[in-house]
């Protein structure tokens, strides 16, 4: 019994010794086999990593993982699509605003217009871990460039001051999303290159401590970067970091109670002198090639073949998309049946043909000798003193313009507003008999009628009316056809017209044709030519409906920026679910400049302009507005603005129209769906409360107060649990 | 993956048996440091009686268990590894007119260590006249430390939002009792009984670092519909997958009022701040019944098994079945679920508790006759059988099928009824 205790007994120990000494194994020593995958250690060795180290923290912004359009995720917790960094920015900036709606029941999403969200909002916690983690990327980057660091692997030379430029556009883009995290969220966890990754609870800052972080940081690395203009596509420069600092500057007074328009002035200024020029048409800045553009100062860059996402562009052109729009017309392949606008954005846009008349109708002598012409048209009634025919030089000869809108319509002519002397046409002779058969005009149309009572003959002739002359299109050879307004009573055209002259004639031929002798607006047969003295977009009207006949000129100045689908789309939204309820917007499109489609169907190759002159401009005006100083330069700004706009100098404002709130309205009107909105609305104090409503905020249809704690968003609560030094933002 | 395994068995005197062991595990997906896991265990067995006595008690023996057992499988197998991944070609970025491929630094974990379950367990194993009747009565409990789970990181600590971390503390109890009883046994005829019926409960103890009363827990369970969206979460105090949901309101007829939910916590708005955790998909009783009868060359058998206190959420329905799926935005016509008609909501409601249903069920999972001939044609022996698999299922559940793992019910096949024929002979 004792032997075989004691065997067991030093059984156990030996297995116990081999189990307890065993650990000097090398074997689980292993590193990844992959071949994309290559541990911290090494990855450096290359000298290409830097570079590519730096793509990422751009290509952070705009795509949403390392496979293309999903797949290989870089944060988790949402669908990859709507955890794109610049979806998901467009999200908080512009569905919170009067500038758009969405149509989708995805999650919370329409909690964003109705400024109704909470603290555990997924889309929210999504952007937000974005913005973090897109500094926690910019970090690792920084951390691994210090120069003991590059010492140690033996960096010099020009890979060293390449490396340096690199490290100063990772600390422009932590500032930019810094920035972004002030803006949104404004007390945020505050973390920088000398944190290592790991499991520790970071500190939080206030907004004004944030503030005086961002401007350091772009101080620290402006002369650094290299010049405007002078770096590689897609890649920060000097500008890049100006235009952040005034917007930082624009916006200080929300920020941190001081306000800095000086300083948005200066770097505005600094911008504008950097050789940056307007896109001469504003819609080339949302297509397929506005990588070309002189305008961009720094944009997310997209390709269709190589840089993939579901957010991005190809979010903003898809959901775009829907009802009667054909998706051809921008590129894609389908629309996702999204995103509109509400008529609070519409109505920042002038009415077509609201501009300033030029010649306004005469209306002449209005009692000239008349006969009657009852008809099928006019209900045969001899007594209606419209239908008649007048006889301007009292010669017993009468004229008129009539419209039927029937074909085969029978008419009689009478003397007096009754049937007692009345004239029809027994043989369709052109001569009138006394209590003859009916006349009749064969086609619908505006009929030229004449009759001579003295000969008892009368003419019928159907007229069109066209323009003609060097001002129009076709110059003195082709009419401009003119279509008839049976409401208006006249010939209507609404064109652009270069200056010249006119006049009009009937049936592309001159037989036919009136000028206006001494330019008084009553027609003259032959008469002389019609000036036009400017550029620009006219709406004109012939009225023959009685002698004396007269025209009006009137300059529709048209805001070209008003890129709406309206086309069985309602102004008004009863169903925010509804996409055929708010006006479509055609802003943005995968198709180039030149028609050209973009080089996939479904993945545009549209850059996003993140930032870009016009803001600039805009920028400083407004700047310049609150400081009341510099008045005139800052109008030319705007006006260069306005006639890229306008295509003319038709929609230039006067120094007075230059205020606050013009401004406001101006930089919706140019800035609209560029992810601008909310961030000006919380400045002008009409984000939240009752100073503006706009459709379905609140979530009420004619748009009710909501309170002011959502000018910033909460804190997500996912982070308020996983970090105890946070502390929830006032109101949630 | 390495391991180094040891076992002792002592035995006295056949009425005391123990078995202690010992493991030492070494895992490549740990840091060289948290690599390796020490995982003893022990087991006491007495048996009381194990000869038949006048009391009908024939045996009687007393369990006794404590172990410990390691969780490293976390998918991903260098968590703690600092590592930078490069991207495919169509997730390249612009520089100038070249597109780069970039090189993105992982999130990683250095500190990630061993799951370790402690699991204790006291049985009594039982048998009854000659062990005509016989089984076990057991009582466990299992606290899993250092829960390995998917969980937000504090924002900017780390390269990445979520990560597999070790993260908290989760308490399983259960009871079960079996019973397997030889209800007549002669030649000719022959009839088995067995039976077993468990309680089993778990909850979350412990679930991140930081503890804040807002804080709903880890949104988890993605449904179909809106995407990206959640319908469970671990809470601490509560099971693992709450359903985690908005209270419906329902008019007199109990129909339910589409789009109106109670405000929980009576600030005046409805909210997620308003969602509630309601039930889970684990059932609190599992039930087995398996029997066999047997006359002459005839035989009959079935095995069924039940769940109760199981529920589910009824996703099919939450997705599929509102008004606005025939006229979606697009103007196309869709298919709607047939109980759009008795749910009568226009758009989705995809959080509504109306969708959680308990889904206790019993399944007979199959019945067999056979008969067997004895050499009468081919073989020495012939048998001729019929199984009916997945006979029949008892439950008021309204969805295809109670029994779904996740909870979550995305099920539009029903499950096979299957007949099969059998011959089986022996040459």
């Amino acid at each position: 019994m004792m032997n075989k205790s004691a065997n067991h007994l030093i059984k156990a120990t030996l297995f116990l010794t081999v189990v307890l000494l065993a650990g000097c194994f090398d074997d689980l020593d292993t590193v990844p086999l992959d071949d994309d995958v290559v541990t911290s250690a090494k990855v450096y060795d290359d000298p290409n990593a830097y570079r590519q180290v730096l793509a990422k923290l751009y290509a952070g912004l705009a795509v949403s993982g390392q496979q293309g359009p999903h797949g290989q995720s870089d944060i988790s917790g949402i669908d990859e699509g709507f955890g794109q960094y610049t979806r998901g920015y467009w999200y908080h900036q512009e569905l919170t605003t009067d500038e758009a709606v969405i149509g989708w029941n995805d999650q919370t999403i329409k909690d964003f217009h109705e400024q109704d969200w909470t603290a555990s909002d997924n889309f929210i916690n999504a952007f937000y871990s974005r913005i973090f983690y897109q500094i926690s990327l910019c970090n690792e980057f920084i951390r691994e460039t210090t120069d003991a660091k590059l010492a140690d692997r033996g960096v010099e030379g020009s890979l060293y001051s390449d490396v340096q430029a690199f490290r100063a556009e990772a600390r422009f883009l932590r500032a930019l999303s810094y920035w972004h995290a002030l803006d949104l969220f404004r007390n945020v966890p505050f973390v920088t290159e000398e944190d290592e990754v790991g499991a520790f609870f970071p500190e939080q800052v206030d907004a004004t401590t944030l503030f005086t972080y961002i401007e350091s940081e772009l101080k620290d690395i402006e002369s650094t970067l290299v010049g405007p203009r002078q770096n590689e596509y897609g890649r920060a420069d000097q500008a890049a970091v100006w235009v952040l600092l005034a917007k930082l500057y624009l916006n200080a007074e929300v920020y941190t109670g001081t306000a800095r328009y000086a300083d948005c002035q200066e770097y505005c200024d600094k911008v504008i002198n950097a050789g940056y020029e307007l896109e001469p048409e504003y819609e080339h800045l949302f297509m397929a090639d506005n990588h070309r553009s002189n305008e961009i100062i720094f944009p997310v860059t997209y390709d269709g073949i190589s840089t993939r996402t579901w957010g991005g562009t190809t979010f903003i052109i898809h959901a775009a998309v829907g009802g009667d729009m054909n998706p051809s017309d921008f590129g894609i392949d389908g629309g996702w049946n999204g995103t509109r606008t509400t008529s609070a954005l519409v109505e920042k846009f002038p009415a077509v043909g609201s501009g300033e008349p030029l010649v306004t109708p005469n209306e002449g002598n209005p009692n000239y000798p008349v006969v009657y012409m009852p008809g099928a048209y006019q209900g045969w009634d001899p007594a209606n003193e419209k239908t008649v025919l007048t006889s301007p030089n009292d010669d017993g000869t009468f004229e008129a313009y009539m419209y039927f809108p029937d074909a085969n319509t029978e008419f009689k002519i009478t003397t007096g507003p009754n049937w007692d002397v009345n004239y029809g046409d027994n043989e369709m002779d052109g001569i009138l008999d006394l209590n003859g058969s009916n006349l009749v005009a064969a086609d619908a149309g505006v009929y030229k009628v004449n009759v001579d009572l003295n000969n008892l003959t009368y003419t019928t002739l159907k007229t069109d009316w066209g323009l003609i002359g060097s001002a129009t299109p076709g110059g003195w050879d082709a009419d401009t056809d003119m279509t008839y307004d049976p409401e208006e009573e006249a010939f209507v055209l609404d064109l652009y017209l270069i200056a010249g002259e006119i006049k009009f004639r009937a049936n592309d031929d001159w037989a036919i044709n009136f000028g206006d002798n001494g330019a008084d607006a009553l027609l003259d047969a032959g008469g002389d030519n019609i000036q036009i003295p400017a550029d620009g977009n006219y709406l004109i009207k012939l009225f023959l409906g009685a002698p004396d006949y007269t025209y009006s000129i009137a300059q529709t100045s048209f805001d070209f920026r008003a890129m709406f689908f309206t086309q069985n789309q309602n102004l008004e939204i009863t169903d925010i679910s509804q996409f055929n309820e708010g006006y479509a917007i055609t802003k943005f499109k995968n198709v180039t400049s030149s028609g050209a489609v973009g080089s996939d169907l479904t993945f545009p190759d549209t850059d996003f302009p993140m930032f870009r002159l016009a803001d600039v401009y805009l920028m400083f005006a407004e700047a310049v507005v609150r400081q009341s100083a510099g008045r005139q330069r800052a109008l030319q700004l705007v006006n260069a603005v306005r006639e890229r706009a306008y295509g003319n100098s038709t929609g230039n404002i006067q120094e007075s129209e230059m205020t606050l709130e013009f401004l406001l309205d101006e930089r919706a009107r140019e800035l609209y769906w560029e992810c601008h909105r909310r961030t000006d609305l919380v400045r002008f104090g009409q984000f939240t409360e009752g100073n503006y409503a706009w459709p379905w905020k609140g979530g009420a249809p004619e748009g009710v107060p909501v309170s002011s704690n959502f000018n910033v968003f909460p804190i997500p609560a996912n982070d308020l649990g996983a970090n105890p030094n946070l502390v929830q933002n006032p109101g949630y | 993956m390495l391991s180094l395994f040891g076992r002792v068995n002592y035995s006295f005197n056949d009425w005391l048996l123990a078995t202690f062991t010992l493991r030492r595990d070494g895992t490549s997906r740990f840091s060289p440091d948290n690599r390796w896991g020490l995982f003893p265990s022990a087991a006491l067995g007495w048996n009381i009686i194990n000869a038949p006595q006048s009391t009908g008690l024939s045996n009687l023996k007393l369990r006794v268990g404590w172990g410990v057992t390691g969780q490293e499988a976390i998918g991903d197998f260098y968590a703690y590894l600092p590592r930078y991944q490069a991207s495919f070609e169509n997730a390249r970025y612009q520089f100038g007119n070249e597109f780069v491929t970039t090189l993105r630094p992982n999130g990683y974990d250095e500190n990630i260590k061993w799951e370790e379950t402690t699991t204790v367990n006291l049985a009594l194993d039982y048998g009854i006249l000659n062990n005509r009747l016989n089984g076990s009565l057991e009582f466990y409990l299992r606290d899993a430390d250092d829960l390995l789970n998917f969980i937000p990181v504090p924002a900017g600590t780390n390269l990445t939002n979520f990560i597999t971390t070790n993260i908290g503390d989760m308490e399983t109890r259960g009871v079960e009792l079996s019973l397997n009883a030889e209800a007549i046994s002669k030649p000719d005829l022959k009839l088995d009984v067995g039976f077993n019926i468990a309680y089993n409960e778990n909850e979350i103890t412990k679930l991140i670092a930081a503890e804040d009363p807002n804080y709903p827990g880890v949104l988890v369970g993605g449904i179909a519909g809106g995407v990206g969206s959640t319908i469970q979460v671990h809470s601490e105090g509560f099971p693992a997958y709450s359903f985690y949901v908005l209270e419906q309101v329902y008019d007199n007829n109990k129909i339910p009022i589409e789009g109106l939910y109670v405000d929980r916590n009576g600030d005046g708005i409805v909210n997620s701040e308003d969602q509630y955790r309601l039930e889970k998909p684990s059932p609190d009783v599992t039930l087995g019944l398996t029997s066999r009868f047997q006359v002459k060359d005839f035989d009959i058998s079935f095995a069924g098994r039940g769940y109760l206190g199981n529920y589910v959420y009824n996703n099919v329905w939450s997705d599929q079945a509102f008004y606005d799926r025939l006229f979606n935005s697009t103007l196309v016509l869709s298919n709607v679920n047939a109980a759009t008609t008795e749910i009568d909501f226009f758009t989705p409601e995809f959080l509504s508790d109306h969708f959680v249903r308990e889904a206790s069920f019993f399944r007979m999972d199959h019945i067999t006759l056979g008969y067997n001939l004895a050499d009468r044609l081919i073989g020495q022996h012939m048998r001729l059988s019929l199984t009916l698999q997945n006979a029949f299922v008892i439950s008021d559940y309204e969805g295809l099928d109670p029994e779904i793992f996740s909870g979550i019910d995305n099920n539009i096949y029903p499950r096979p009824r299957t007949f099969v024929f059998g011959v089986g002979v022996d040459f």
